[in-house]
């Protein structure tokens, strides 16, 4: 199996108040912080919070490999605007998961 | 030569979670054959500090494919990062989330048994004067395992050579081994006015050894 490229998932359930808020700091705060790490936002989409339930709320990061994935945490970790951000995202979290995918679509699964 | 590393934590929420970073931590060497003496252990009477993790790499190569591999990322981290929707870690100040050593492996060979592990900032000048006391006190009183290094891997936890971190809150590291964890308890006075005098702070942190996959020689 070809471990490259990377897509981390990251879905996490949100009360639906929060919902957009959520997704408001992940595309205008996080995002940049994790373009400037290396890790480009290649999807932020969300459930509807008509359902009586949490909203999820899905973003994907894309990196070239796990190699890639090491340096750009590095990078983030080391960036105080991504400790501060998290601050401000991490309690509106009410669970979730985080997946590393691998991409398909092209026959990558040499 | 080998690179001695401890992950000491603070975890939070569903005991679920945490068994599942036990069991993720306990088999990573079944996956990632350059982790080497991994096991871990619960830490008790060091709150908000409740887990413990060590494990040792053979060499900075080692510790770097150990770092980019999947289970790394996908799985260990699952539990530690904030950034992780699954992350259980509750944040604390006490500068041991990462800390290690150079030394030899039959210096803290120890499958069983239990480990005091005490991350210190030491004095200007005391080395010297600490390094004699861990001498000293191995095999007093039920101490089988003294190793005192200086807290090498704080500042290049990113691959075992780069400094990411020049001044890491601990300067030094004792670990001690010893047979139980009764054992371990006991021996808790001796050595400890004298490790205080020569230091300005200490973290410490007692635990009963649960060997992960594979530890059971000092090859391997």
């Amino acid at each position: 199996m070809n471990f490259a490229p990377v897509h981390i998932v990251d879905t996490a359930s949100v009360a639906p108040a929060h919902a957009l808020h959520y997704a408001q700091l992940i595309r205008e705060q996080l995002a940049p912080v994790m373009r400037d790490a290396g890790a480009p936002m290649i999807e932020l989409r969300r459930t509807s919070d008509q359902l009586g339930e949490d909203v999820l709320v899905q973003v994907v990061w894309n990196v070239e490999d796990h190699a890639a994935w090491n340096r750009v945490r590095r990078n983030f970790f080391m960036d105080p605007r991504w400790h501060a951000v998290w601050a401000e995202i991490a309690p509106l979290r009410r669970g979730g998961t985080r997946r590393f995918f691998y991409p398909m679509l092209e026959g990558a699964e040499a | 030569m080998i690179l001695r590393r401890f992950e000491m934590y603070s975890f939070e929420g569903a005991p679920e979670a945490a068994a599942g970073f036990a069991r993720a931590a306990s088999e990573c060497a079944r996956y990632i054959p350059e982790v080497l003496h991994s096991a871990i252990g619960r830490i008790s009477g060091a709150p908000p500090l409740n887990f413990a993790w060590e494990q040792a790499y053979a060499s900075p190569e080692s510790y770097c494919r150990y770092m980019v591999h999947p289970y790394h990322a996908a799985l260990l981290d699952r539990y530690l990062m904030i950034d992780s929707p699954e992350c259980i870690l509750a944040g604390n100040a006490l500068g041991v989330g990462l800390i290690g050593y150079q030394a030899e492996p039959e210096e803290f060979f120890l499958p069983s048994g239990a480990r005091r592990v005490i991350a210190m900032q030491l004095r200007e000048g005391a080395e010297a004067d600490f390094a004699a006391l861990a001498a000293a006190n191995l095999g007093e009183d039920g101490m089988a395992v003294s190793v005192f290094k200086d807290n090498w891997f704080g500042a290049r936890w990113f691959d075992a050579e780069t400094i990411v971190d020049p001044n890491p809150m601990h300067s030094h590291i004792w670990e001690q081994g010893f047979a139980s964890l009764e054992a371990a308890e006991a021996n808790n006075s001796s050595w400890r006015s004298e490790a205080e005098s020569l230091t300005d702070m200490m973290v410490e942190m007692v635990y009963a050894i649960e060997p992960g996959f594979g530890y059971a020689t000092p090859a391997g």
